[in-house]
């Protein structure tokens, strides 16, 4: 059973996603930003709309909005009236619902909703599989490079910044990663489940790391463990997929919680 | 003319010119010029909103000014101790790692630092449960291992009881004795700065006056209050001008 192509490619989507996800996880947490995420697959709906539009295929098209959306929340100034976090939930739903709105519009395509929303990660084809796996070689490559600077970027801002290291550069970095990261994810999880991956395995790691990268490491594989699971109980119970694996993370959560050595 | 003659050997670390900062149409920083000289301690007071740590910031390059121009000596290395580590808890991070965070240090030279600031027993702990006083000799021991020709510290002595504060100075002027580091660091406290202070600025968004303390450490009442070899001196301000409601400045003829 494991062995058909297409549950292999659902595995193998998944798996590269669960391991990338924990280092950018970590970064968000870290910088406060747990919204930022959600905002941005928000989002994808509206880029899915893009690429059937020009005709360049979904992933491009999400991967264009999605950046696109991520680039402007750049540009929120620090000292705004309305705190960045509402202003991140304001523009999240309302990219949702015109997405939403977007595809009652659109005729003559499969409109599957629940597709997008909670992901199919079995549909995941041979192409998708390619686009998944090029760019998180960018992400991790990305991820290699800077990662001493983003978490000095991403805890101490300010000294960072007096040591010559931009922080607008930094975040541009960090939005990019997020925002492909979305791209890549959004088939596998469903748009409104990507936050939870990124966001519940890192936690759970804190309970147990010492070190910032004990925490990401952790994480990837407390995130490979549970897509895995959630891939099983998906195909012998016949659960959706994305929900099984957000539901075992959060059962991981508790259970470190539970018997984590830091509180 | 002793002091000119020991000037001279002086460089300039950081010029400051015409320095005008606004924020939503505000001015927080108004026309400051200053230097900053080698081996010199700067003690910046002033009232809350006066602008210092927007000073400090503009010293420091995270904040451009509006108007007015920052020059820093090439190659300069300049340590910032801000005035709260508002670290995420959501950080795993031990003293170590934290040390580390720019560049990577052996565990001789980390613990050399940390002994220079009195903190050699921290260095495997998580930095979460450290005290208000033991975060400062953390972060003081992380500019150190940069070897820093100029100090940067933001009322590095708010929360420390009147015999840390104390301790914290001496310290400071025993760094800028053997290393030969400036220090510019902001007070809390109007009246009372680090005796070897060479230079106070009073700042209200604008200089209002500075000079140094020397003169007033053989007031009386300096030392019945802190005794003979304190490390805490008084200063006077001199303004020749007062500060009206609207904002205003009333010069006294």
């Amino acid at each position: 059973m494991w062995t058909e192509p297409f549950i292999l490619r659902g595995l193998i989507a998944a798996v590269v996603m669960a391991m990338l996800a924990s280092p950018i996880g970590c970064l968000m947490i870290w910088r406060r930003m747990a919204y930022f995420s959600d905002s941005l697959s928000h989002s994808a709906l509206a880029g899915v709309l893009l690429g059937i539009a020009l005709g360049i295929g979904q992933n491009p098209g999400v991967a264009i909005v999605v950046c696109l959306t991520a680039l402007l929340l750049t540009q929120i100034p620090d000292r705004f009236v309305i705190g960045s976090d509402l202003l991140l939930l304001i523009i999240g739903q309302t990219a949702l619902c015109a997405g939403i709105i977007g595809f009652s519009y659109m005729p003559g395509i499969r409109t599957d909703l629940t597709a997008y929303l909670f992901g199919d990660v079995l549909s995941v084809t041979e192409n998708d599989l390619i686009f998944i796996i090029i760019s998180s070689c960018f992400c991790a490559v990305l991820l290699f490079l800077n990662w001493k600077k983003m978490i000095f970027t991403a805890i101490l801002p300010d000294i960072a910044q007096s040591e010559g290291i931009s922080s607008k550069k930094q975040s541009v970095i960090f939005m990019v990663l997020t925002a492909l990261f979305v791209a890549l994810a959004f088939k596998t999880t469903g748009i409104l489940l990507i936050s939870a991956l990124l966001i519940i395995p890192p936690c759970s790691a804190r309970f147990f790391a010492k070190t910032p990268e004990q925490m990401a490491f952790l994480g990837a594989l407390i995130g490979i463990v549970c897509v895995i699971t959630g891939l099983a109980c998906s195909i012998f119970f016949d659960l959706p997929a994305a929900p099984a694996m957000e539901i075992i993370c959060a059962l991981f959560f508790f259970l470190f919680r539970t018997f984590g050595i830091h509180k | 003319m002793k002091d000119n003659m020991s000037e001279d050997t002086k460089t300039v670390l950081v010029k400051l010119d015409g320095i005008t900062v606004c924020f939503n149409g505000k001015n927080v920083l108004q026309d400051v010029s200053f230097d900053i000289l080698s081996d010199q301690i700067v003690t910046v007071i002033g009232p809350n909103g006066a602008g210092k740590t927007t000073l400090l910031k503009i010293i420091l390059g995270i904040i451009r000014p509006d108007q007015g121009s920052v020059w820093k000596k090439e190659g300069i290395k300049i340590g910032y101790v801000p005035q709260k580590l508002n670290l995420p808890r959501t950080v795993p991070l031990t003293v170590e790692r934290f040390l580390c965070l720019e560049n990577k240090y052996d565990r001789a030279e980390l613990l050399q630092a940390l002994e220079e600031t009195g903190a050699q027993n921290l260095l495997s702990r998580s930095i979460h449960p450290l005290s208000g006083g033991e975060i400062q000799r953390v972060m003081l021991a992380r500019t150190l291992l940069k070897q820093p020709d100029l100090l940067v510290l933001d009322e590095p002595a708010q929360g420390l009881d009147p015999a840390g504060e104390e301790q914290l100075y001496s310290l400071l002027s025993e760094l800028n004795k053997t290393k030969h580091c400036a220090i510019v660091m902001v007070s809390h406290d109007l009246h009372v700065v680090m005796a070897s202070t060479h230079q106070v600025l009073c700042l209200n968004r604008h200089i209002c006056c500075s000079g140094t303390p020397d003169e007033i450490s053989d007031l009386p009442d300096y030392h019945t209050l802190f005794g003979k070899n304190s490390s805490l001196a008084f200063y006077r301000h001199h303004h020749d001008h007062t500060h009206l409601p609207d904002g205003s400045i009333r010069h006294v003829d």
